[in-house]
C-alpha cells in the first residue's frame, strides 16, 4: 500500500470538508479570529479599543498601544466579561475578521483560500460573479462559526445571531459554547473545561458535546484578579514597587536592585489619559505574569509552607524603566488568592473573594450540580484551557487541589503543553468544528433565520 | 612455457582425456566497481586496513523517488454543494479536484454528498389523544407534558444527563388549558383539582422521574405499534420490552444515592480499602508459598513419627525431640527472611509458647481422640469448629465414652504426650526396681510401646503399673524376711545341735518340721502376700472393671446392647468375651476373698486382660 503523502487522496475516514468558514472566538482580552480548518487564529486583536476625544473608535494592536492624547482606553465589556456595548463589540469583531482574514471591500480577492492548497492554480474569478449580490456585505462570502460563553442566554444569544445575519451578511451562522470548543480542541466530547481566562474562570461540565447548563459556574478570580493582587503586593510592599509603562520611558541606564531607577522619561505635551496608562500597565503585568509568578503547588496553601518557599531562590525582574528587584515568597503569593479566599490580598477598592469562588470549589459546585453518575467519569477528563492557565505550576496545584478534594474518584487532567493551544483552545476546538463534514447540517442558514427567526439559535444551538 | 600437450606427454595421458577447461572471463563478469569521488574517496584513504566502526551509507539513497505524474496537475475548483441532510438548501462551497469529465464545474455536481448519512435523526414514541387517554394516562404528567418529555428526550438524543439539564417544562396558564379539557372530558372530578395547583408551578423533575415516564410512554408505544401485542415481538424488541418494564425509578435513586456516597468517601476509608486491597493482593500471591511451607513442615512430622507409628522399635515424639524440630523449622525461617520475605506462616521465638511442643508434659488434652497427627488435628479442629458453631449438645455419658470426650476440674494448659507419661511410669527411683518392673511387664507380655495409648489404657496401665510396684515392693520385703528367717533358724539350729547332741540324730525329723516351719511361714507370707495382691488385685479389678465395661460399651458387644459399630469383627467380640469371662472369674474370686490364691494366677489374668485390650486397642487403631 502506498504510503499517504499530499498527493494522494485523503482518506475515507478523513471527516473534514472545509468550507473555509470563519471561525470568531470573542473574549475579554483579545477577539480570535481565523479559517476554520487552521490550527491557530490568523488575527488576534485586543479587545479594548481607543476612544478619541472626537468620538472616533481606534481598533487593534497598532491603534490602541499608541499613546495619543485624549485617547481613553475602553473596553466593550463589562469587568465580569458580558458584552455590554454590542455596537463597538461587533465593530471590534468585525474589525478582527475584515482586517486579516477577508479585507474591507470584499470578494475582489480570494488569495487566501488558493493559497491553502498546493497547487491553487484553479481559477478564483468565477465565484467572483456569483458573490457580487452579497459584495456591500464585509463576511457575506463564508459561513460564520462564533463562540459564546457557557452562561449566555436568550438575548445575548440572538444578538449574535442578528448581527452576523444583519450586519455581516454571513450565509450561515452557528453558535458554539467556550466550554465544549475548548474541550473538542483537547479532543474530549466529555470533559469538565476549567477556562481561566482575563475576567472570568469558568468550570463547564460537558457530555457528548453538550454543556451542562446547571453546572456552569463562573467567578472572577481569573488573569485581571492576578494582576490586581500584584498591584496590591507591589502598593503594600515596604518600598513600594514603581510600575511604569514602557510608553513613558525615554531611555534607561542600569541601576542596582532595589535602587530607585536612573530613566529619561519621555515628554508629553498632553499626557495619555488615565485609563491609557492603566492599560499599558497591564501589559507589564502581564510581563511579570509570564516571568516572574509562579503557582505554589501544594500539598495544602501556601500559608502552611511559607517559612519553607522563603528558601526557593527569587527571580529577578526589571521594569521598563530599569528599576529592578529579585522576587522572592510575593511571587508566590499573587496567585494563591485563585485558592484560597482567605490568602488573598484585599483592600478597600477590591474586597477579598469568597472562598467559593475558588477554583476547586467552582468544581465541586459543578459536580454537584451534574447527574452523580457522570461525576467520575468529568473528574478523569479535567481540562484546563485559558491564557492564565499559563501561570507556572497552576495545573499541578489544580490537580492537587482536586485530588484532595475527590480523593476517590480517578482525577485526570489534561492540558495542552503548547501555550498556543492554550490560549486559544476555543478557538481551535471552532477550527476543528467549523472543518467537519458532519457539522455543515447544523448551520444556521440565512434563510432558516428569515423564517424562523432569532429564536431558532435556541433550537439549533443547544 | 609448455603447453597442455607437453604436459600430458610428461604425465603419460592420453592426449584429448581431459575437455579443455574454458579461460574464465573475470574482469568482464564483475560488476563495474563504484569509484567513490570526492570526500568519500578520502575518508575511505582514511581508514586503511580496518574496517570502519561506522558503515557508511549513501546518503543518496534515503530520498523518496521523485514524484512522478503522468500528465497534467489536476485542476481544483470551489464547487458550491447542497447537502442533503439540510431542507433549507444551503450551498456552501468547498475545494473539489476537478474532473475532466465536468469541466465546467457545475454548482449541483455532488449530489451525493459523503457526510449526509451522518444526519441520523433519534425516533421516538408515538401516540395520538386516544391512545393517551386510554393508556398512558396520569396524575403526575399531563399530555402536554409528556409531548414536551418525549419532544426533548427526541432534541437532546436520548442523552438522559443533559435532558435532564436542559428540561424546563413551563406548563400553560390556568386559562388556556388544552390537556385540561380533555382530561375533563374522561374523569372531571379528581383529575381538575389535583392538577391545576401544584402544575401551575415548573416542577422540578428529577432524572428518575423523567426516565421512568419516558420508559412508560416509549413501552406503551411499542405494545400497539406491535401488531398482535408482547407476544409478537421479536428477540430484539421484547428485551428492549422488558427492560423498559423493569426501570424501578426507586431503585435507581437509591443507587444514585450509593453512588454518590461511594464517590464522596473520605480520604481514610479510601486508605483502608486500598490497604486491604493490597493485604489481599499480598496474600494471594503469597499463598502457593505458604502451602509450600505447610506441606514442608508436614512432610517433615511425618518423618519423625512414622516410626512411631508403625509401633515398633523407635520411641514416640518427644517433647525433645519436637524442640529439636521446631528450632530447626525456625532455624529455616530465619534463614529465609534474610534471604528477603517473609510468608505468613513465619514463626517466631514467642510461638514457641503457644506452640503443642511447650506443652506441659503432665498437661491433659481436652479432647480424646486419637494418636496427635496432624491428620487427627485437622479432623479434631474441624469437629471444634462445628462444635463452636452449633449450641453446646448434651451428651449421654455413654455417647461421651463413644465419642472419648471427658471433662476435667481443672486443665492444665499446654499439651503432653501420653506415651510421655508412659514412659515415665516404668522408671523407678533406682535401677533395680526400674529392670524389676519391666521384667514384670515383659512377664505379662506388655509391649514397651503401648500402641494406642488411649484415656483408658493409661487409666489401667497406671493401675497395672501401680499393683506391679506393690508386687514388687511385697517381694523386696518376702525376700527380707526369709533372710531374716533363714539367719533366724541358723542360728537356733546351731543353738539346739550346741545344747543336746541327741537331737542331730533326730536332724532330718526336726528338719522336716524346721521344713515344714519354713514352709508354713512363707505360705504365711504367701497370705500376707496374697492379702496385698488382693488388695492390689481388688484396686486393679476396679479399676479394670470400669475400662471393660466402657470398653464394651464402645466396642459394642452385641449381647450387652444393639451393635452400633457395625466394623465390629467377629474375632473382636470373641476377646471381649473372653475378657468378660476372665472378669466374672475375677468377680468370683474377689467374692471368694478370703481364700488364699497365688499372686501367679492373678498375674496371668491381669497380663490376659492386657493382653485383650492392647488386641481392642490394636483393632481400633486398624480401623
Amino acid at each position: 500500500m502506498a504510503v499517504p503523502n499530499q498527493f494522494s487522496a485523503p482518506v475515507a475516514e478523513y471527516g473534514g470538508d472545509e468550507v473555509s468558514a470563519l471561525v470568531l472566538d470573542p473574549g475579554y482580552s483579545t477577539v480570535r479570529a481565523g479559517f476554520a480548518g487552521e490550527d491557530v487564529p490568523k488575527s488576534v486583536v485586543p479587545s479594548h479599543y481607543g476612544l478619541l476625544s472626537s468620538g472616533e473608535k481606534l481598533y487593534g494592536e497598532n491603534a490602541v498601544h499608541n499613546p495619543l492624547a485624549k485617547m481613553e482606553i475602553k473596553s466593550p465589556y463589562t469587568s465580569d466579561g458580558i458584552v455590554e456595548d454590542w455596537e463597538t463589540a461587533t465593530k471590534i469583531w468585525e474589525w478582527s475578521i475584515t482586517s486579516r482574514l477577508t479585507g474591507q471591500s470584499e470578494n475582489k480577492r480570494n488569495g487566501y483560500v488558493g493559497d491553502k492548497n498546493g497547487n491553487g492554480d484553479g481559477d478564483v474569478d468565477m465565484e467572483a460573479a456569483e458573490a457580487v449580490e452579497e459584495e456591500e456585505k464585509p463576511m457575506g462570502d463564508a459561513p460564520l462559526l462564533m463562540s459564546e460563553p457557557g452562561w449566555a442566554q436568550g438575548k445575548l444569544r440572538e444578538k449574535s445571531l442578528e448581527v452576523a445575519m444583519e450586519e455581516w451578511g454571513s450565509p450561515a451562522f452557528y453558535l458554539a459554547r467556550t466550554g465544549v470548543l475548548s474541550a473538542f480542541s483537547m479532543g474530549k466530547s466529555t470533559a469538565l473545561v476549567i477556562d481561566i481566562g482575563a475576567s472570568t474562570t469558568t468550570v463547564t461540565p460537558i457530555v457528548d458535546g453538550m454543556a451542562l447548563r446547571k453546572g456552569i459556574q463562573k467567578s472572577p478570580l481569573a488573569g485581571n484578579f492576578v494582576s490586581n493582587q500584584l498591584r496590591l503586593i507591589f502598593q503594600q510592599s515596604p518600598t513600594p514597587v514603581p510600575l511604569v509603562p514602557h510608553y513613558m520611558v525615554q531611555s534607561k541606564t542600569p541601576v542596582d536592585a532595589g535602587v530607585p531607577s536612573a530613566a529619561t522619561y519621555k515628554k508629553f505635551e498632553t499626557p495619555p489619559t488615565d485609563s491609557f496608562r492603566h492599560f499599558e500597565e497591564e501589559r507589564v503585568l502581564t510581563e511579570f505574569k509570564e516571568s516572574v509568578v509562579q503557582t505554589w503547588e501544594g500539598p495544602g496553601p501556601l500559608a502552611q509552607s511559607e517559612e519553607h518557599v522563603k528558601n526557593f531562590p527569587g527571580r529577578p525582574f526589571e521594569m521598563p524603566d530599569g528599576w529592578n528587584q529579585v522576587f522572592g515568597v510575593e511571587r508566590y503569593k499573587a496567585v494563591e488568592g485563585l485558592f484560597d479566599a482567605k490568602a488573598a490580598i484585599a483592600d478597600a477598592e477590591s474586597p477579598a473573594p469568597r472562598q467559593d469562588q475558588c477554583i476547586v470549589e467552582l468544581v465541586r459546585a459543578s459536580l454537584n450540580a451534574v447527574d452523580v453518575d457522570i461525576r467520575a467519569n468529568l473528574l478523569a477528563n479535567v481540562v484546563v484551557v485559558g491564557g492564565s492557565s499559563l501561570l507556572v505550576g497552576l495545573n499541578r496545584r489544580i490537580l492537587n487541589q482536586l485530588e484532595a478534594a475527590f480523593p476517590g474518584p480517578k482525577v485526570r487532567l489534561s492540558a495542552s503543553q503548547n501555550t498556543v493551544e492554550r490560549k486559544y483552545a476555543s478557538w481551535i476546538g471552532g477550527s476543528i468544528l467549523g472543518s467537519l463534514g458532519a457539522f455543515h447540517q447544523m448551520w444556521i442558514s440565512k434563510r432558516e433565520y428569515e423564517e424562523h427567526g432569532t429564536s431558532i439559535v435556541d433550537k439549533r444551538c443547544k | 612455457m609448455a603447453s597442455r600437450k607437453d604436459v600430458q606427454d610428461i604425465m603419460g595421458l592420453p592426449a584429448g582425456s581431459v575437455p579443455p577447461v574454458p579461460v574464465p572471463k573475470a574482469s568482464k563478469m564483475q560488476p563495474p566497481k563504484h569509484r567513490k569521488t570526492g570526500l568519500n574517496r578520502e575518508l575511505e584513504a582514511l581508514y586503511g586496513e580496518r574496517l570502519p566502526p561506522v558503515s557508511i551509507v549513501d546518503s543518496k539513497k534515503v530520498y523518496r523517488s521523485k514524484l512522478t505524474r503522468d500528465g497534467p496537475a489536476v485542476k481544483w475548483s470551489r464547487n458550491r454543494f447542497s447537502n442533503p441532510a439540510r431542507i433549507d438548501g444551503l450551498k456552501l462551497r468547498h475545494w473539489r479536484p476537478k474532473r475532466i469529465a465536468d469541466d465546467d464545474a457545475t454548482s449541483d455536481s455532488e449530489q451525493d454528498y459523503s457526510f449526509a448519512k451522518y444526519n441520523i435523526q433519534v425516533t421516538g414514541p408515538q401516540y395520538n389523544d386516544e391512545e393517551y387517554t386510554k393508556l398512558l394516562k396520569d396524575d403526575d404528567w399531563s399530555k402536554e407534558e409528556t409531548d414536551y418529555l418525549v419532544e426533548t428526550v427526541k432534541q437532546y438524543y436520548q442523552k438522559w444527563p443533559v435532558i435532564h439539564d436542559r428540561y424546563e417544562y413551563i406548563p400553560s396558564n390556568a386559562e388556556n388549558l388544552p390537556s385540561q379539557t380533555i382530561d375533563d372530558t374522561i374523569d372531571t372530578e379528581n383529575a381538575n383539582p389535583s392538577q391545576q395547583t401544584p402544575m401551575a408551578l415548573a416542577k422540578a423533575r428529577t432524572m428518575e422521574q423523567l426516565k421512568s415516564r419516558y420508559y412508560t410512554v416509549c413501552r406503551v408505544s411499542m405494545e400497539l405499534q406491535t401488531p398482535g401485542g408482547v407476544q409478537n415481538m421479536n428477540e430484539a424488541e421484547f428485551q428492549l420490552h422488558d427492560t423498559l418494564r423493569s426501570y424501578n425509578p426507586d431503585r435507581e435513586t437509591r443507587r444514585k444515592e450509593l453512588a454518590a456516597s461511594l464517590l464522596n468517601r473520605p480520604i481514610d476509608e479510601i486508605k483502608e480499602e486500598e490497604s486491604l486491597l493490597v493485604e489481599l493482593q499480598r496474600i494471594q500471591i503469597a499463598q502457593p508459598r505458604i502451602e509450600g511451607e505447610r506441606e514442608a513442615i508436614r512432610a517433615a512430622l511425618e518423618v519423625d513419627t512414622k516410626p512411631s507409628a508403625a509401633g515398633a522399635s523407635a520411641s514416640p515424639p518427644s517433647s525433645s525431640q519436637l524442640q529439636q524440630l521446631f528450632n530447626h523449622l525456625y532455624q529455616n525461617e530465619r534463614n529465609k527472611k534474610r534471604g528477603g520475605g517473609g510468608g505468613r506462616l513465619s514463626l517466631a521465638p514467642g510461638d514457641i509458647l503457644q506452640s503443642p511442643v511447650m506443652g506441659s508434659a503432665n498437661g491433659t488434652p481436652i479432647t480424646s481422640g486419637g494418636r496427635d497427627s496432624f491428620g487427627n488435628n485437622q479432623k479434631r479442629n474441624s469437629i471444634a469448629a462445628n462444635g463452636t458453631q452449633e449450641p453446646i449438645r448434651r451428651l449421654t455419658p455413654r455417647q461421651e465414652a463413644r465419642f472419648g470426650i471427658t471433662t476435667h476440674e481443672r486443665i492444665v494448659s499446654g499439651i503432653s504426650f501420653r506415651t510421655d507419661k508412659l514412659s515415665k511410669m516404668r522408671v523407678a527411683k533406682s535401677q533395680t526396681q526400674t529392670s524389676k518392673i519391666s521384667a514384670v511387664l515383659a512377664e505379662l507380655g506388655v509391649p514397651d510401646i503401648l500402641t494406642l495409648p488411649s484415656d483408658k489404657v493409661c487409666a489401667s496401665f497406671e493401675a497395672l503399673i501401680k499393683s506391679v510396684l506393690a508386687l514388687v515392693e511385697a517381694r523386696k520385703a518376702l525376700e527380707k524376711e526369709k533372710g531374716e528367717l533363714k539367719v533366724l533358724t541358723q542360728m537356733k539350729i546351731q543353738k539346739e545341735g550346741g545344747g543336746q547332741g541327741v537331737n542331730g540324730t533326730a536332724g532330718p525329723g526336726t528338719d522336716g518340721a524346721g521344713d515344714k516351719k519354713a514352709d508354713s511361714e512363707p505360705a504365711a507370707n504367701d497370705e500376707l502376700d496374697a492379702d496385698a495382691d488382693a488388695d492390689a488385685e481388688g484396686d486393679e479389678d476396679a479399676s479394670e472393671a470400669v475400662p471393660e465395661a466402657e470398653d464394651d460399651d464402645m466396642d459394642a458387644d452385641p449381647d450387652v446392647e444393639v451393635d452400633e459399630d457395625a466394623e465390629d469383627d467377629a474375632e473382636g467380640e470373641d476377646e471381649d468375651e473372653d475378657v468378660k469371662e476372665e472378669m466374672a472369674a475375677d468377680d468370683n474370686t474377689e467374692i471368694e476373698s478370703s481364700r488364699p490364691r497365688s499372686s501367679r494366677s492373678n498375674q496371668k489374668r491381669s497380663a490376659s486382660v492386657l493382653s485383650a485390650l492392647s488386641g481392642t486397642s490394636s483393632r481400633r487403631q486398624k480401623r
